[in-house]
């Protein structure tokens, strides 16, 4: 009986350490195939981040349009170029510009300095919609300043047009002559006319370029041309212009065009840039991407 | 006519009482009470500056013509239109006058001036063109009454001396400044480059064939209400055939302006041929500028043409009918134009309405009516107390059976 079991166990002997030694093989094989991975696993654990590079800023736009801002007021009012960019993607329609434009301004009823356009596109079920924000364009080469017969409006050494409030006439000739629509005439009316009382907030003087000025009777800005001025007397005190503050979206940019490294400088050299009516000629300071 | 003075000293107060008070309210209204908005800038009161600018140029155009070629035949009724030219200047000049914001800044455009601007040298020339015509009105007048020619003053010496070279040489300025402050008037319009319609070279022109043809029709009103001159009817003939010619011309150029922006189909010169042809403006246009303006006055024309008696009241009507038609044009070329977006969707943003219609307010027409008004009571006292216009009105020993004009 004995002699009988030997070569089973040789046999499952040879089995045990055949499978052994093909089931080492296997491994071993595995082994050398996963070896490289096992390895780059290895590497990654010891990879570096590289740090951000300059030029990309971690902070939000508007402290950084903030600082260009106080770098542009060191210059000579000559040598700065006011421009705004306007992300129409990131624009959301909340009339929050327009808004706080015209708390900022005092605007009465029907003077608009920054309407928001909305346009429905397409048809359903193709559809989307566009918001163009449209302040005044600050034309480098303005239409408005040309026809003035007074030479009321004219265009500072900073790009920005603006308009004398003590000399204009009121003659609406710049209302029809500017491609924009961006010109509103002052009639002297109050959102709270017809009311009980002419509310006293709508009586609180104004700063529109430097100036203090309170909307009563027939004086200025009463019967004068008025129109977006990009905040001059916000500007002049180092702040953004009201309707870049208050973009919920941060869907305007604004800042100084003749400084390489700013923003608004790199927001234009893009395919998606284009200004409105751009074959009259105007040269607008105010940039959309689209 | 009123002869007493007593009369028009009460005329007068009466007068300077109803400016005071209109005045007054203009200053602390501001132009609250018009239909203009930020769309429509300019109304009623610019279509009636250009309207009574386009016939005192017009007017002007006849009496220097008149007076350079010395035709003797239509020589009071020159004088009567010379006149009648410096009323018309002097009522569009309030119409704008109204229409500005700061009234009392109005003088500030002679010293602020800007060169580049149209309508900066438009209203200088207008002040060069209405003292040239003044002056032209006193140098008529010169050694008409002696009580005016009893001075010996040097000055009074050497002007009636030389009181027609001097009517002469002003005629010779006159004339191309005439021409300047119109076509200027046409040009405020068509340098405008953001607006289409107006942007057109034809534009000018247009004001001033217009201008021709209200200053021959209001020579035909005139006639018609000063008999005293007495024109033979050969002679209204050739004025006829004049006012035929124009009205031709006029209509020649306003359909050319019409049918190249027709053609042309471009979104915002079409909007404003659509806005005329059945819009908002469409009985102003139909109505107004070609019913009354074009077919009615030839209509008036061919039954004075053709009427073997040539009875003189049918063409005086259709010369009424034509200066009715010439102020449809100066409103529709006007209004309509300002009423078409400049950028799609930008009126319903600011004032939550698509489109723009500008009708004038009741006290827009008002002030216009008492502007008018005004103009033709001075108009009238003129008429009673200048010298060469009281020769007119009293020669042939016809007492004061004439009408007035309304200019």
């Amino acid at each position: 009986m004995g002699s009988n079991k030997e070569p089973n166990q040789g046999r499952k002997e040879f089995i045990k350490k055949g499978l052994l030694a093909g089931g080492g093989l296997l491994v071993a094989s595995e082994l050398i195939k996963w070896k490289p991975m096992i390895e780059a696993v290895k590497a990654t654990q010891h990879t570096e981040v590289l740090p951000l590079v300059e030029t990309v800023s971690t902070e939000d736009v508007v402290i950084r349009m903030q600082k260009e801002l106080h770098e542009a007021l060191k210059k000579p009012v000559e040598e700065i170029h006011w421009i705004m960019v306007i992300d129409q993607k990131k624009c959301v329609a909340c009339d929050a510009c327009t808004v706080g434009c015209s708390a900022e301004n005092g605007l009465p009823p029907g003077v608009v300095y920054r309407p928001v356009i909305k346009e429905e596109i397409g048809t359903y079920p193709n559809v989307s919609r566009r918001f163009t924000p449209r302040p005044c364009m600050h034309c480098e080469n303005p239409p408005c300043t040309q026809v003035c017969p007074i030479g009321a409006t004219y265009k500072r050494p900073d790009g920005i047009v603006s308009i004398d409030y003590d000399k204009c006439l009121g003659c609406r000739y710049c209302l029809s002559a500017c491609p924009y629509g961006a010109r509103s005439f002052d009639w002297g009316e109050y959102h709270t006319e017809n009311t009980p009382e002419v509310m006293p907030y709508e009586l609180e003087p104004t700063f529109e370029y430097g100036d203090e000025k309170v909307r009563k009777g027939n004086k200025s800005p009463i019967g004068n041309a008025r129109k977006c001025h990009f905040c001059i007397h916000r500007l002049q005190n180092g702040m953004l212009p009201t309707c870049v503050t208050t973009c919920i979206g941060r869907a305007t940019y604004f800042g100084d065009l003749n400084n390489p490294n700013g923003l608004v400088a790199s927001l234009i050299g893009s395919p998606r840039v284009k200004r409105l009516k751009e074959k009259l000629g105007t040269k607008p300071s105010v940039y959309y991407l689209t | 006519m009123i002869q007493s003075n007593k009369l028009w000293w009460g005329v007068f107060s009466l007068l300077a009482i109803a400016t005071f008070f209109f005045m007054y309210f203009r200053i602390n209204q501001g132009l609250t009470f018009t239909n203009l908005n930020n769309i429509v800038g300019w109304g009623l009161w610019v279509t009636f500056y250009v309207y009574f600018l386009g016939i005192s140029v017009g007017l002007f155009l006849f009496y220097g013509v008149c007076n350079i070629f010395n035709i003797a035949k239509f020589r009071n009724l020159a004088l009567i239109a010379l006149y009648s030219s410096f009323i018309t200047l002097i009522v569009g000049l309030f119409f704008i006058f109204i229409d500005i914001g700061h009234l009392g800044r109005f003088w500030t455009v002679f010293i602020n001036r800007n060169v580049s601007s149209v309508l900066s040298w438009e209203l200088h020339l207008y002040v060069i063109y209405m003292v040239t015509v003044a002056l032209l009105l006193v140098f008529e007048n010169l050694g008409i009454e002696k009580k005016y020619s009893n001075t010996e003053s040097i000055i009074s010496t050497w002007c009636n001396e030389n009181k027609e070279k001097v009517i002469k040489y002003l005629t010779y300025l006159g004339i191309p400044l005439a021409i300047a402050v119109h076509g200027g008037t046409g040009a405020l319009f068509a340098v405008i480059k953001a607006r289409v319609f107006w942007n057109s070279a034809i534009f000018p022109v247009i004001f001033l064939i217009s201008a021709l043809l209200s200053g021959i029709a209001a020579i035909i009103f005139l006639l018609g209400c000063f008999h005293n001159v007495n024109l033979k009817t050969q002679y209204i003939k050739k004025l006829s055939n004049i006012f035929i010619i124009v009205i031709v011309l006029d209509v020649f150029v306003v359909m050319t302006q019409l049918f190249v922006h027709y053609y042309s189909d471009i979104n915002e010169s079409i909007a404003v041929i659509h806005l005329l042809f059945y819009g908002e403006y469409a009985k102003s246009f139909w109505i107004g500028q070609i019913g009354i303006g074009i077919i009615l006055t030839l209509i008036l024309f061919a039954i004075y043409r053709m009427n073997t008696k040539g009875r003189f009241w049918i063409l005086w009507l259709s010369s009424i009918s034509c200066l009715i038609g010439i102020w449809f044009i100066r409103m529709n070329f006007i209004t309509p134009t300002l009423s078409v977006p400049l950028i799609e969707g930008l009126s319903e943003n600011i004032y939550g309405i698509e489109s723009t219609n500008y009708v004038p307010s009741l006290m827009e027409w008002i002030y216009s009516l008492f502007i008018i008004i005004s103009g033709f009571i001075v108009y009238l006292f003129g008429v009673s107390h200048i010298p060469i216009l009281k020769n007119i009105i009293h020669q042939k020993t016809k007492k004061g059976d004439f009408d007035e004009e309304t200019a």
